[in-house]
């Protein structure tokens, strides 16, 4: 009998007070590489807002006449293949890769959470459906899923993100079945069943807030990492499409221009590595601070 | 049938001067030399008109010009273009080239073959029909001349004798028989072919309903491609989609799909001396960042329809380049639909005006694309005419003409792109077309998705494709990239058109051929029927040591037995 | 009480394992046999739906075939007759049984572009894609967990440090991205290394494993850098518990505590990872094999999937489903017995 079996499930019942709250912070902020994440994240979501009034050019208008310059004033990034302004596009691109990662993760985990709660609640038959509905899924690779997706929808952006929705989904119902099943089995929930609520009520105001923090720091981690799927995506063709600046597919359309003009690959790359690393280190301080249990876990 | 014997004659010359042991048949050998300056009246275009029919029928008034058949057969000594004068062919050696895309299967070729695959297909099996650099038809391949018939209804073939496929099986007139009756069935632009006699061993006919000029070229590549009937004849249907038993001078040896295709050398080949490589090998790549690393690390000696932009650093770098015509860019337009704004004029002439075609080419092209003035490359019979009305680059006018077509604010379409078509260019056109208010949605469908919409059509937008310019015929170009419901479902093919077509495509003598195709040129321009963009390039780099007949690496002119490697 | 299920509460669990309740303790073949049935049904799940999926996507194969090889000339009867030769004219659910029928016989079907029967291209490119997969996992394994290890012991060091920035990194670099680096560095100006290609081992086994390298490196880098986090931060887990904490009080060696305590309990974890990994791996071809032109299975499919070749794209993937399926099986085994509360409740 191992000696972490129920606490984080028995702090859950409890909503979080203001010491839980000052304890979160404490921990959170406790780690530098965490807050420098933090920050990180917290950059780029600004630029994602602010990035049309910032912009210093219009990303998607090409200038053939100005094409592959290196770095200036004018340019601080240089221009790229059509003579668009890198910094421009990077600055555009976040709101893009931003909006993709979030919105992919989001549909994911919703629609994940609903399928894993329902099956783990209900269990018998409805959970051997939605759980072997979940094994065909998980069972095909991300890339061969989006592939056949891409070829079923067409490219662009909506399905680029229903491709990576479909991919990720699994994951969160698992979990979020892994969650209920451990649960649903508490006096606490036992006793709001025996009041007469109803199935709906238990799962949704109570089962599902009770799970949500394996959730958070979940869907914390893989949003970096679907952000990168959006970049291998777009080497496989099917990713998003031009002239839409995002990151990914900046990368990918970069690679020919590598050796004379290493900044076309440069500047995307960074960009995507800080994001990835900051939705890391955010996810890590989450857990950490949500629950330290889920170490070694997630 | 005195030009029979005279290009009996002729190709006994020819055999000849390429039996000598030297192998040396390199440019206009001089033993044959004067007899082709002395019987050819004029080896620049279009002298059959006063020689072959004059010769050898009555009716010399009724006699089709039997397109360029006399004029090449007097360059027929000069197979193509050799290395330079002086250096000697060293055998051995396998030469690797990269490329983009393999066929799939490599067999087959009776039913199953198209265009962009015969390249795979010259260096195992040989067409009936061979062409010269300039695009002149020379019988340098299986057939050692032809004939045609006064009305035109008719061709006759005289074949090379002492050929062998590769299964060890003779080269005959069953055999062209046997083949041309399967593909003139399957191919729309051979059902010109109604049948097919086989007059002696040597000797074959076919029988037309009415005069092609187009007829040759067609026999010049997969279309008129020889493979041996013991190889199809009972055999299962995965030996056939994986053998190619032709006569040419190498014998595949291994073919795996989307990977590579080895060929050897086959050591009876007809032509003595040749091949004087080991084996040809082409490895598919299909990452073009790859294939660069690969050739410049010398993974390979050549590397085949590389991006235009690789091309000045690799000349830089002390390889050599060749650059060809290579595909035009055509756009097809929704135009039989009458809700589309494509159905008027105005808005297919706005299209053109919208697009600065010159500053796509100095940018992507490198040096090595053209701007399409006219519906035509410049490489086509009669394409100066289309310059007085040319459509040039024009916003203001662009604008224009929508305001006029009832779209003064522009409107939303789809723009689609198959195939490998530059990325670059097409985001180019997009950002152009906004410039005038016309919002693209580009997409680049997969190539089931696109043969769909080719075929069922699709609503409110514009396909991108290319048009051949392979060879001088305007007219052959079209059939296979022309106005054509069957093929581009969408577009309106208005009845002139076909007209203008089958009278350009049955013009008898040069004079004809060229009026015809001009006033063809004329229509397809005035009425938009699609939209010229540019004439894109064919590209290969290799290294020094290759030697090849490099400028005649044309879909139909290349001769793979006449390359060879510095050891 | 559920037999096989792990006690704790915690969400991770094997992406196959679920719970499995009124078995009798110890019941690992049972178990087993149960589990195997389940991936049956799963297999059979992903065969409907790719088979329904591919036929969703716009476009005729027939007609796309005829197109393609320039057969346009077919009259209507031709074209019904070759749809009839590929079965093609069948309504769906017979085609599915037909197909599913071959499957079970070890036929995959016949492609309508080649011809030819695809089982054989297909396990003639299976060894290729899954000699490079199990390098890679092999070279995660052999990386990932001692690096996690070393760093968890050596907590806030300098190697610390190195290991959980280049893992951090490593988790953000795009595989086709580090493909094209590696060829610069290794093989243009190294010349270490050959860019692309593969030949089989008994051609040439030097080449064969020079080809090998730098794909290796590229569709392991991924799993190399998630292992190494997981490792090292389960291990810091473990070692924050109450019994390494009184292994430590009571003195015991450093190396018994870690290899006897720590890894084997730190380790659970991990395998989940590495059935996650090797799902990342295979799915991961499609990318290193086009990047280095290595004629396996995942080039095999991108190109199947636009030619809508329907024996091709059902073949690969009901094969690769049916790699992962049978990976993960094997690490709910292996889990039972790395973790023995799940089978003693």
């Amino acid at each position: 009998m191992s000696s972490n079996e129920t606490t984080w499930t028995d702090k859950s019942e409890t909503p979080p007070r203001a010491s839980e709250w000052r304890r979160f912070r404490r921990v959170f902020f406790g780690r530098r590489v965490v807050v420098f994440g933090t920050v990180i994240i917290g950059f780029l979501v600004l630029m994602a807002i602010i990035g049309p009034w910032i912009a210093p050019y219009d990303p998607i208008k090409i200038n053939l006449r100005e094409r592959l310059q290196d770095p200036s004033w004018q340019h601080w990034l240089g221009t790229d293949n059509y003579g668009r302004d890198i910094l421009s596009r990077i600055i555009y691109g976040a709101r893009t890769s931003l909006q993709i990662g979030l919105l992919s993760v989001g549909l994911a985990s919703i629609v994940g959470m609903i399928l894993g709660g329902v099956a783990a609640y209900y269990g018998g038959w409805i959970e051997a459906i939605i759980m072997r509905f979940i094994d065909a899924l998980m069972s095909i690779p991300v890339v061969v899923l989006a592939l056949v997706i891409a070829a079923l929808l067409g490219g662009g952006e909506t399905n680029v993100i229903i491709a990576l929705s479909v991919s990720q989904m699994p994951q969160y119902a698992r979990l979020m079945a892994g969650q209920v099943v451990s649960v649903k089995e508490n006096d606490y929930i036992l006793a709001v069943k025996s009041l007469g609520a109803n199935d709906w009520r238990i799962l949704f105001n109570h089962l599902f807030t009770n799970s949500v923090a394996p959730l958070i720091v979940q869907f914390t981690l893989t949003l970096g990492g679907t952000i990168l799927a959006e970049a291998t995506l777009s080497f496989l063709g099917i990713g998003i499409q031009e002239p839409t600046p995002a990151w990914g597919a900046m990368i990918s359309n970069a690679r020919e221009y590598l050796m004379d003009h290493p900044l076309l690959s440069i500047a995307p790359g960074v960009a995507i590595m800080l994001v990835v690393f900051g939705f890391n280190m955010i996810g890590d301080g989450l857990r950490d601070a949500l629950d330290p249990r889920l170490r070694g876990r997630l | 049938m005195k030009k029979v014997l005279f290009v009996l004659v002729l190709a006994s010359l020819l055999l000849a001067a390429c039996s000598t042991p030297t192998p040396e048949p390199t440019k206009a050998p001089p033993t044959s030399a004067p007899v082709a300056s002395t019987k050819a009246p004029e080896p620049t275009k279009a002298p059959a008109a006063t020689t072959a029919p004059a010769t050898s029928a009555p009716a010399a008034t009724k006699a089709p010009e039997p397109t360029k058949a006399p004029a090449a057969a007097t360059k027929a000594p000069e197979p193509t273009k050799a290395p330079a004068a002086g250096v000697t062919p060293k055998t051995g050696g396998t030469l690797t080239i990269l490329v983009r895309a393999l066929p799939n299967p490599i067999g087959n070729t009776l039913t199953n073959f198209a265009p962009g695959n015969t390249l795979y297909l010259f260096p195992a099996a040989e067409p009936l029909v061979g062409v010269a650099p300039d695009g002149q038809f020379v019988p340098n391949k299986l057939a050692v001349g032809w004939d045609v018939a006064p009305d035109g209804k008719a061709i006759t073939f005289k074949l090379r004798q002492g050929v062998k496929f590769h299964d060890g099986t003779d080269f005959n007139a069953e055999a062209v028989k046997y083949n041309l009756d399967a593909t003139r069935t399957a191919r729309a632009e051979l059902k010109v072919i109604t049948s097919v006699d086989v007059v002696d061993t040597y000797t074959v006919k076919l029988n037309l309903s009415d005069w092609s000029n187009t007829i040759l070229n067609q026999l010049s590549w997969h279309n008129g491609v020889m493979i041996s009937p013991a190889s199809v004849k009972g055999q299962t249907a995965e030996y056939i989609a994986t053998h190619v038993v032709g006569t040419g001078p190498f014998m595949l040896k291994e073919f795996q799909a989307e990977t590579k295709l080895v060929f050897t050398k086959n050591a009876n080949y007809w032509e003595k001396g040749k091949p004087y490589l080991d084996g040809i090998t082409y490895l598919l790549v299909a990452d073009q960042n790859t294939s660069k690393n690969a050739f410049l690390s010398g993974q390979a000696n050549a590397w085949d329809y590389l991006d235009a932009k690789n091309a000045p650093e690799l000349v830089k770098q002390g390889y050599k380049i060749n650059t060809t015509p290579g595909l035009g860019r055509i756009i097809y337009t929704d135009s039989i639909n009458a809700d589309s704004p494509f159905s008027k004029k105005e808005v297919r002439y706005a299209f053109e005006h919208a697009i600065d075609k010159q500053a796509i080419v100095d940018a992507f092209g490198y040096g090595t694309w053209k701007v399409a003035v006219g519906p035509c490359a410049e490489t086509h019979l009669g394409c100066a005419v289309a310059t007085a009305n040319a459509r040039k680059y024009d916003p203001a006018k662009a604008k224009q003409l929508l305001a006029q077509a009832g779209y003064p604010n522009g409107f939303k379409m789809s723009f689609y792109a198959v195939g490998s078509i530059e990325n670059e260019m097409l985001t180019a056109i997009q950002a152009y077309l906004k410039d005038v208010g016309i919002q693209a949605e580009m997409s680049k469908p997969d190539s089931a998705t696109g043969t769909t919409l080719h075929l069922e059509g699709w609503k409110n937008g514009v396909w991108l494709q290319g048009l051949t310019t392979d060879s001088p015929s305007y007219v052959a170009a079209l059939q296979s990239d022309g106005p054509n419901r069957a093929k581009i479902f969408s577009s309106d093919v208005p009845a002139k058109y076909t007209e203008l077509l089958a009278q350009a495509a049955a013009a008898k003598d040069a004079a004809t051929q060229k009026a015809t195709s001009e006033a063809l040129i004329k229509y397809v321009q005035d009425e938009a029927l699609f939209i010229p963009l540019f004439i894109t390039s064919r590209t290969v780099v290799y290294t020094s040591k290759v030697h090849f007949d490099l400028d005649a690496y044309s879909v139909h002119s290349w001769n793979p037995g006449d390359a060879w490697l510095d050891p | 009480m559920r037999g096989l299920t792990r006690k704790m509460s915690s969400p991770v669990r094997s992406p196959f394992r679920r719970d499995l309740t009124g078995l009798k303790e110890s019941d690992v073949t049972t178990y087993i046999v149960r589990r195997l049935l389940q991936s049956i049904v799963v297999l059979l799940l992903v065969s409907i739906f790719v088979f329904l999926a591919i036929r969703l996507m716009p476009g005729d194969p027939i007609k796309l075939m005829v197109y393609e090889s320039n057969l346009t000339g077919l009259s209507p009867q031709q074209l019904a007759d070759l749809r009839h030769e590929y079965g093609l004219d069948k309504p769906l659910a017979l085609q599915y049984l037909d197909w599913l029928g071959g499957v079970l016989q070890g036929n995959l079907g016949i492609s309508v572009f080649t011809k030819t029967p695809v089982a054989k291209e297909i396990f003639r490119r299976l060894p290729i894609t899954f000699e490079i997969g199990l390098w890679s996992l092999l070279l995660s394994i052999v990386i990932g967990v001692p690096v996690g290890i070393i760093s968890a012991v050596r907590r806030g060091t300098w190697i610390d440090q190195l290991v959980v920035t280049l893992s951090n990194i490593g988790v953000t670099i795009p595989v086709f991205w580090l493909g094209v680096i590696l060829m610069l560095v290794f093989s243009l100006y190294l010349k270490w290394l050959p860019v692309m290609g593969f030949t089989p081992l008994t051609e040439d086994p030097g080449m064969h494993f020079k080809q090998l390298v730098m794909p290796v490196i590229c569709s392991s880098l991924f799993s190399v850098a998630a292992l190494a986090r997981q490792t090292r931060s389960s291990m810091l887990e473990v070692m924050h518990q109450d019994y390494i904490r009184t292994a430590w009080s009571k003195g015991l060696n450093e190396n018994a505590i870690i290899f006897k305590h720590a890894l084997k309990n730190g380790l659970i974890p991990v395998i989940t990872t590495l059935g996650l990994s090797a799902r990342g791996i295979v799915g991961g071809s499609t990318v290193v094999e086009t990047v280095f032109s290595i004629p396996g299975m995942g080039r095999l499919l991108v190109s199947a999937v636009s030619n809508l070749d329907y024996a091709y794209v059902q073949g690969i993937i009901l094969i690769i489903a049916a790699t992962v399926v049978a990976i993960n099986v094997l690490i709910d085994i292996v889990y039972g017995w790395a973790d023995p509360r799940i089978r003693y409740s």
